[in-house]
């Protein structure tokens, strides 16, 4: 007989990686508030790593932003590197939907980084996870 | 199940001359993603936190304009006593993530998407609820949030 965590582990073991999309979109630390709300807007995203060329030094998401904003912060003086979350969790492209989310409440963060043979590949966010949950466990509304 | 059996906390508010900065303001503290925009007890529309970064930052409106110049109108509202399965309805057939939900015209809360996935959801995996309640939704020191005061 199975246990419940391994009846969890058959739910939601389908790699994270199929959750993230096909680019990354990225910021510079030093693009102000501005520019990091027009790349928001660019790329219909919630949230952009941060970092030159293919580094990877932060996360910056739109409620930082507001955040920001909350903080009476001038949109055009602050810059990526004064808001952006420089504690970022990581996990395999091979990760589960499953561990990827004990890994967000573990480290109580909403977006993690998704990396394949040590290289950058896409952002999942909790909304990413609680729309496949919903997708699995299917709503019934209807 | 009623619609606002499945609010997960109070509705905020706003009134719409108070400013971008103001509405940012009343979100970081009350820990919510989208205000309604209530004039003399009259909801007129809603802004959410994608607001504030596109409509304002993104087109440089400075932090002092109003917050009704980048909210989103006409609200699509629901009866606080309508069965969830409206609920559902509504948001399949108008494309939004939010609905405010009111009682006799007035606002009374908000009901998201992610509200309803969350009920989907934590049915059937504990693993869920948690997940969204403390990692989707809340500000981990925010108190629970109460209607903005007059300013």
């Amino acid at each position: 007989m199975r246990t419940p965590d391994e009846m969890e582990r058959d739910r939601y073991g389908f790699p994270v990686a199929a959750l993230t999309g096909d680019t990354v979109a990225r910021i510079t630390p030093e693009a102000n508030l501005n520019e990091i709300a027009d790349a928001l807007t660019a790329g219909t995203v919630g949230a952009l790593v941060m970092g030159h060329e293919d580094a990877v030094e932060g996360i910056v998401s739109e409620r930082d932003l507001v955040r920001a904003l909350a903080d009476r912060c001038d949109p055009a003086r602050t810059c990526a590197a004064d808001i952006a979350h420089r504690e970022l969790v990581w996990c395999d492209a091979a990760a589960t939907v499953g561990e990827v989310a004990r890994e967000m409440m573990e480290h109580y963060v909403r977006h993690v980084l998704v990396e394949e043979e040590g290289r950058l590949v896409g952002i999942v966010s909790a909304r990413d996870l609680l729309g496949a949950y919903a997708a699995l466990d299917g709503p019934t509304a209807d | 199940m009623r619609t606002i059996d499945a609010v997960r906390r109070s509705g905020v508010a706003i009134e719409p001359h108070r400013t971008v900065q103001d509405a940012a303001a009343v979100m970081e503290r009350s820990g919510v993603g989208a205000l309604a925009i209530v004039d003399d007890e009259r909801l007129v529309g809603i802004v959410t936190d994608r607001d504030l970064v596109r409509r304002a930052l993104a087109r440089r409106l400075p932090l002092d304009a109003r917050v009704d110049s980048v909210m989103s109108t006409p609200v699509v509202t629901i009866a606080a006593d309508a069965d969830l399965h409206d609920a559902f309805a509504l948001f399949r057939s108008h494309a939004v993530r939010r609905l405010a939900v009111v009682r006799e015209d007035r606002f009374v809360g908000m009901i998201s998407v992610d509200d309803l996935l969350v009920d989907v959801a934590a049915d059937l995996a504990d693993l869920a609820r948690p997940v969204t309640a403390e990692v989707l939704f809340a500000h981990r020191d925010s108190p629970v949030p109460a209607t903005a005061g007059k300013g």
